[in-house]
């Protein structure tokens, strides 16, 4: 079964090679010079000097930063609100206004606060992860079966057990799904972030701003395909932690 | 005085319960006036027509719901919530799907805070009481109908409770499952000597199971009658006394649904 | 839908499609030949296209220009460039080069726009007397490889500074003020009216200004698609012209150039005529001052497998502005 899940990444890969050796794509790379990107992206580097492994490592850095913080605050949050109604009554609307602006709207104002080092990104990254994260939270501790609490009471649980023991690995499946939407936006956000507005010299998104400042199409695809390799890549670690944490379902 | 409190270990007194409608404000009338004492160390069975309350009657029993008139006595005190003195079985089962079925069984001694080795063991005797050794590292999602249901009275036995409420435990399983978990719960009993509070919407299973018999009426639910089951355990369910009660039984509460 | 209102939507629709014939058919005029045209929004480097278009310049040369987008950045425009969406374009020096030397744009130098117009900026309490005391400090460019970098790199060497003791970022034009202010760069190097701002907001001074690193050094400049070149010779000439002719203008009406460029770039008005005495506007291309640029670019790596003096003669083309090798 696994083995049709090549067919279209191998079907896209021939196309795109065959339509932008042909020219029809402009002046897009084809892969294998993508692939020869990826080389001089780790050897020579871009800017010269600042090689791909820096530039990983640095968003690497940021996004897990403000994904620590964003997990820290929106689960203890998203249990509370979903345990006691009344804490949802009060903050949601909060929560409310703030969610539709997208992360990047931030950026200036979060260059203000925070400068120009790690807390800015790790700031905008934490907007990106944060409303995904509570949100699944709140739905997941909602969604944690009545009788269930009611059996943990007739076995002598009070509140704060029902909490620890009851709700939080109830609700673990969708705090999981919220981790995974929250990290997919935050790495997105992230080097948009990049892109725009936040630099010190390293980072995914500003070597591939680097790239297109230098007409180096060549070595933006290439960015590109690390930055969606990298992507793929955290998800799939989460998913594999997923599998193990709710090895009961 | 106190030998006969001793002996009552539940006394259900002008028990009344109205809910209202969240949503229409209709109120809705489930009990009306139960009077009832339960005997220490006897097995009863509460039947009735589906909906007709028993299900909140247990309930307040446990302690998961209050009375709106009336009161509740545990051993001479009122209830005023759960508590594993009062241990609980539910028909859906209510097993925690992210523990073990070892570890669902020492809940409620995890949470009294004994410590893991004993809790650890004292949740296998109960697993052997209920017949499940060997599964002890299996999930809920893993078991059969009846197997969750032996976990679930397990669990609920680990506590040590007083009285055993159940309520409808059998309703999910077929036929022959049901009847083996009959004759179990009856055994189990008799090696306990727990009170056993059972609800039930089957004539037949009250018939098997209960010393005493109390027949609920329709909603709002009064206490129709008492039946005393003075057959001898183990039961057959062929035998002419047998069915003799259970078609008295049957009558009477067929007597009562037709009545306006 | 009820007879009424079908018949009066179809009574708009006609409305609406006679009007626009109506119009498309008047602006059509006579022989205006249509020229597709970029330029960076709020540059007042750029003011000569600004003052050409007010002016009627271009008309008068029966050029009907048509703005191919709104751009932020040179890459920006040299993608449309590169894209086929525009023919002549003014860009800065540095986004063309890059481009063209990679192939990703095929176009030519053919005008200069103005001249210096950078300065290095130093925040507000950084007391040094020049380039010497940046040892160890932030400054920002605008981007990896630009003239700014360039001036940078210029100013180091004459005062013998290895741009290795510096910290060298970089940091969008918007941003410097404010990270000058807020010292997180110590000082930053940018074109005007940034500087000007910077000045203005008290978020820093100006501690040398380009030219007097690199007097006449160029700066923006007007590039024209080849193809368009090849096949429309003489709307390039009559291009150029009426730029020469805004070019002119600008440098005998300075005040009424500066009440221009506010309006252009919606800049304070006080903002854009003390930016305007750091700017020279000037329309001869030096291929010597851009080979030399080419030969930075190259030296970082920006510019590859390139013969700097063969490549800047194949890029720029003085025969429209009467320019020699200078």
């Amino acid at each position: 079964m696994s083995k049709w899940k090549i067919v279209s990444p191998l079907i896209a890969l021939a196309l795109w090679e065959l339509l932008a050796g042909l020219g029809w794509l402009g002046k897009t790379p084809t892969p294998v010079q993508a692939v020869r990107g990826i080389y001089d992206l780790i050897a020579t580097g871009l800017p010269p000097g600042y090689h791909l492994q820096g530039h990983l490592l640095a968003s690497l850095a940021r996004v897990f930063t403000g994904f620590a913080v964003a997990l820290v605050i929106a689960v203890p949050l998203g249990i509370l609100m979903g345990a006691w109604p009344v804490a949802g009554v009060i903050v949601d609307p909060l929560v409310e206004a703030i969610r539709p602006v997208p992360p990047l709207a931030w950026l200036p104002l979060a260059l203000i606060w925070f400068g120009l080092g790690l807390a800015s990104s790790a700031f905008i990254v934490f907007l990106g992860a944060f409303f995904p994260i509570l949100l699944n939270t709140v739905s997941g501790v909602k969604s944690v079966d009545e009788h269930l609490v009611e059996a943990a009471r007739t076995l002598g649980a009070r509140k704060r057990t029902i909490l620890a023991r009851v709700l939080v690995p109830g609700s673990l499946p969708s705090i999981i799904t919220g981790m995974r939407i929250g990290m997919g936006i935050a790495w997105m956000t992230l080097i948009a972030a990049e892109l725009i507005g936040v630099k010190n010299g390293y980072g995914l998104g500003y070597m591939i701003m680097t790239a297109r400042d230098l007409a180096r199409y060549d070595l933006l695809v290439a960015g590109m395909v690390v930055i969606g390799l990298v992507g793929f890549l955290i998800d799939w670690l989460i998913r594999l932690g997923e599998k193990r944490l709710l090895r009961w379902r | 005085m106190a030998m006969k409190a001793a002996a009552q270990a539940l006394s259900l007194r002008g028990l009344s319960k109205t809910f209202i409608e969240k949503k229409t404000r209709k109120e809705l009338e489930v009990l009306d006036s139960i009077d009832l004492e339960i005997e220490s160390g006897s097995l009863t069975c509460l039947v009735g027509p589906s909906g007709c309350g028993k299900t909140t009657l247990l309930r307040l029993i446990g302690g998961l719901e209050m009375p709106t008139a009336g009161e509740v006595l545990f051993e001479g005190t009122p209830v005023t919530g759960p508590g594993p003195e009062r241990g609980m079985v539910f028909q859906e089962y209510a097993l925690f799907p992210w523990r073990t079925v070892l570890k669902n069984v020492s809940f409620g001694l995890d949470i009294e805070g004994m410590s893991g080795g004993e809790a650890h063991r004292k949740a296998e005797s109960y697993l052997e009481t209920v017949g499940l050794t060997g599964h002890e590292d299996l999930y809920p999602r893993e078991l059969s109908g009846g197997m969750k249901q032996r976990v679930a009275i397990a669990r609920t036995l680990a506590v040590e409770p007083r009285i055993l409420l159940m309520d409808e435990p059998f309703a999910s399983l077929d036929a022959q499952t049901r009847n083996g978990m009959q004759e179990f719960l009856v055994e189990l009993w008799q090696r306990t000597g727990t009170t056993v509070v059972f609800v039930t919407h089957s004539v037949d299973e009250a018939v098997f199971l209960g010393g005493d018999i109390i027949g609920l009426s329709r909603r709002p639910a009064r206490v129709v009658d008492t039946f005393t089951n003075s057959l001898p355990y183990p039961r057959s369910r062929i035998e002419p006394e047998f069915i003799a009660l259970r078609a008295r039984i049957l009558e009477y509460l067929t007597h009562e649904m037709s009545d306006a | 839908m009820s007879r009424i209102r079908v018949i009066s939507i179809a009574l708009l629709l006609l409305c609406v499609i006679g009007a626009g014939l109506l119009t498309g058919c008047g602006s059509q005029g006579s022989a205006a030949t249509v020229v597709r045209v970029g330029f960076l929004r709020n540059d007042m480097h750029q003011l000569a296209y600004y003052v050409a278009r007010e002016k009627g310049f271009f008309s008068e040369q029966g050029l009907d220009v048509r703005e191919g987008g709104t751009f932020n950045a040179g890459p920006e425009e040299m993608s449309a460039f590169s894209a086929g969406e525009l023919d002549i374009g003014y860009v800065g020096a540095a986004p063309a080069i890059t481009f063209a030397s990679q192939g990703m744009a095929d176009v030519k130098i053919v005008a200069q726009a103005n001249m210096i117009g950078s300065s290095i900026v130093v925040r507000p309490g950084l007391d040094i007397a020049d380039v010497n005391g940046l040892k160890g400090r932030t400054v920002a460019i605008p981007g990896f490889s630009t003239m700014q970098d360039f001036i940078l790199h210029k100013a180091l060497a004459e005062a013998g500074v290895d741009p290795t003791e510096l910290k060298i970022i970089v940091v969008k034009p918007p941003e410097m003020i404010a990270s000058l202010a807020g010292g997180q760069i110590d000082a930053a190097v940018v074109w005007e009216p940034y500087p000007t701002m910077a000045v203005a907001q008290n978020a820093g001074r100006v501690l040398v200004t380009s030219a007097k690193v690199l007097p006449h050094h160029p700066c923006c400049m007007v590039v024209v698609d080849s193809k368009f070149l090849k096949d429309n010779p003489d709307v390039v000439k009559r291009f150029i012209a009426a730029h020469i002719k805004a070019t002119d203008y600008i440098n005998a009406n300075k005040l009424e150039a500066a009440d221009m460029a506010h309006l252009f770039t919606g800049q304070d008005a006080a903002i854009t005529k003390a930016a305007m005495k750091n700017i020279e506007y000037g329309y001869v291309p030096s291929k010597k001052a851009i080979q030399s640029y080419v030969e930075f670019m190259k030296q970082s790596g920006v510019v590859k497998d390139k013969d700097p003096a063969a490549f800047t003669r194949s890029l720029v083309d003085t025969s429209f502005t009467g320019g020699s090798g200078q």
